[in-house]
């Protein structure tokens, strides 16, 4: 400690600001219209995804990525003649790992919204979805519509649309954010928050699975459409688009969404 | 990076009141975890196995599993017995236990490390063991664990920022919210990093002038 010095701090303070300039430099993405023929170059597309959102993307019991998304993804990568090469993500972290060049897509319920837009190009939707408010069984009568979430704790996922939507339509609800969706159904059941927003597709089949604690209350709301997202760039974005064209018009796509939800869930 | 520059000016007001929870967490936790830490220290030295087992076991626990392993245990798994703790007071039971832990190891160190001629010196003189370690043997070992106590104090104030992760709206989560709503991550992690750099240099400039105190008559 008798080593720390004032002017050592007003160098190090100095050296800061330096990198803090150098990070804001470094942000500029790479040459766009690179990006298509490297990702071909090197036969593998970088898929960003949590692994941890079933029925979307998950891990089976033998420990392999199943899910819509993971065939989706694979469909979609043999559209573009390369494969996928999956790279489990945290959500927190997922778009910073798209945008510094980690990862080539993000395929991983997106949903497409103004401020996304500013950032990022999306893919045409490839779902469809809305707002589902999960509550406690027996709770399903005080609380089903977003009104009845005034003054109350909700656990959303940070940085998610539902915690965006929460804050914007629901100023007086007490918003908590989580990381994962094991830790907010956690404080649900503990009684923490007194309900949680998701997917609709998500909540289906997580209540259906969780067996009893928990239901899905009321009627989906604010119809949401999820794409790919990708860092700017028109080129790439017109292949992701016309592999998913190609998969709609040959039915595949509605055929994996049929495998995972029982329905067409893509328009 | 103008961008960013004012954002960071408009999140300063968030970004401060997370650093003000960071601060309460560390400050409760320290004077609290302080004086369990004396206390476990007490028990070790006792000599007596009932007591010096559980302490052994409790800063066994405690420096052998991650803390936020802890946290979630308190935060996320003792409610499944019934003891549901807010955000709050679960981060501080945890920081506490974590403070006692460490520091308790440090004051026995400290408190072992004073020439064991002091304690028969003092009983020459008829003094008892409570008065001798007041009086003779604490003064001392002040001296050896202060470096070592300013130094998992300042590990403390960054450790706190592992209660983000139990829904405690603490300096790190205020940037994680505020990141993920403006995908500004360089620039509010960097303030971030500021804040606790300038928290935990107070804490280092605290350190310096105690153990100038604490030296005054030692030589």
């Amino acid at each position: 400690m008798l080593l720390w010095k004032r002017r050592h701090f007003v160098r190090d303070v100095g050296l800061l600001a330096g990198v803090a300039l150098a990070g804001g430099g470094l942000a500029t993405p790479a040459r766009a219209e690179d990006l298509l023929a490297a990702i071909k170059a090197r036969g593998t597309l970088l898929v960003g995804l949590e692994g941890t959102y079933p029925p979307f993307n998950y891990q089976d019991e033998k420990g392999e990525l199943v899910g819509f998304e993971v065939d989706f993804a694979n469909a979609l990568t043999a559209q573009l003649g390369v494969k996928p090469d999956f790279r489990p993500t945290k959500w927190d972290g997922i778009l910073a790992a798209l945008e510094s060049g980690r990862i080539d897509v993000v395929i991983n319920q997106v949903t497409i919204t103004p401020e996304r837009q500013k950032r990022f190009d999306f893919s045409q939707p490839y779902t469809v979805s809305g707002i589902q408010i999960i509550v406690r069984k027996g709770d399903e009568a005080k609380i089903n519509k977003p009104a009845d979430l005034a003054g109350k704790p909700v656990g959303v996922g940070l940085g998610t649309n539902y915690e965006q939507w929460l804050r914007q339509n629901v100023p007086t609800a007490d918003v908590r954010t989580y990381d994962d969706d094991p830790t907010k159904y956690q404080d649900l059941r503990a009684g923490r928050v007194d309900a949680v927003l998701n997917d609709r597709l998500v909540a289906a089949d997580f209540v259906k699975k969780s067996g009893g604690p928990f239901v899905g209350a009321g009627e989906p709301f604010a119809k949401q459409l999820q794409g790919i997202a990708l860092r700017k760039d028109a080129t790439f974005l017109a292949a992701l688009n016309a592999g998913i064209d190609a998969l709609r018009a040959s039915g595949e796509l509605e055929k994996i969404s049929v495998k995972w939800f029982g329905t067409d869930v893509t328009k | 990076m103008d961008s960013g520059l004012s954002l960071v000016v408009q999140s300063l007001p968030f970004l401060l009141k997370g650093a003000l929870y960071t601060t309460c967490l560390s400050i409760g936790s320290m004077l609290v975890g302080l004086a369990l830490g004396f206390g476990v220290a007490l028990l070790r030295l006792s000599g007596v196995p009932a007591l010096v087992i559980p302490a052994r076991v409790y800063v066994s626990f405690i420096r052998g599993t991650p803390l936020l392993v802890q946290l979630f245990l308190i935060y996320y798994g003792l409610p499944q017995f019934g003891i549901r703790l807010a955000p709050i007071p679960s981060a501080l039971i945890g920081f506490t236990l974590s403070v006692g832990g460490y520091s308790s190891e440090i004051l026995r160190g400290a408190i072992a490390a004073v020439d064991p001629g002091q304690w028969e010196a003092a009983a020459v003189v008829a003094m008892t063991r409570a008065q001798t370690l007041r009086r003779i043997i604490l003064p001392q070992a002040a001296r050896t664990a202060l470096p070592p106590l300013g130094n998992s104090f300042i590990s403390l104030v960054k450790d706190t920022s592992l209660a983000a992760t139990i829904q405690v709206p603490e300096l790190f989560r205020e940037a994680q919210l505020i990141s993920a709503r403006t995908f500004e991550i360089f620039s509010m992690y960097l303030t971030a990093a500021a804040l606790y750099w300038m928290l935990s240099s107070v804490l280092a400039a605290l350190q310096t002038h105690m153990e100038k105190r604490a030296n005054l008559y030692s030589r």
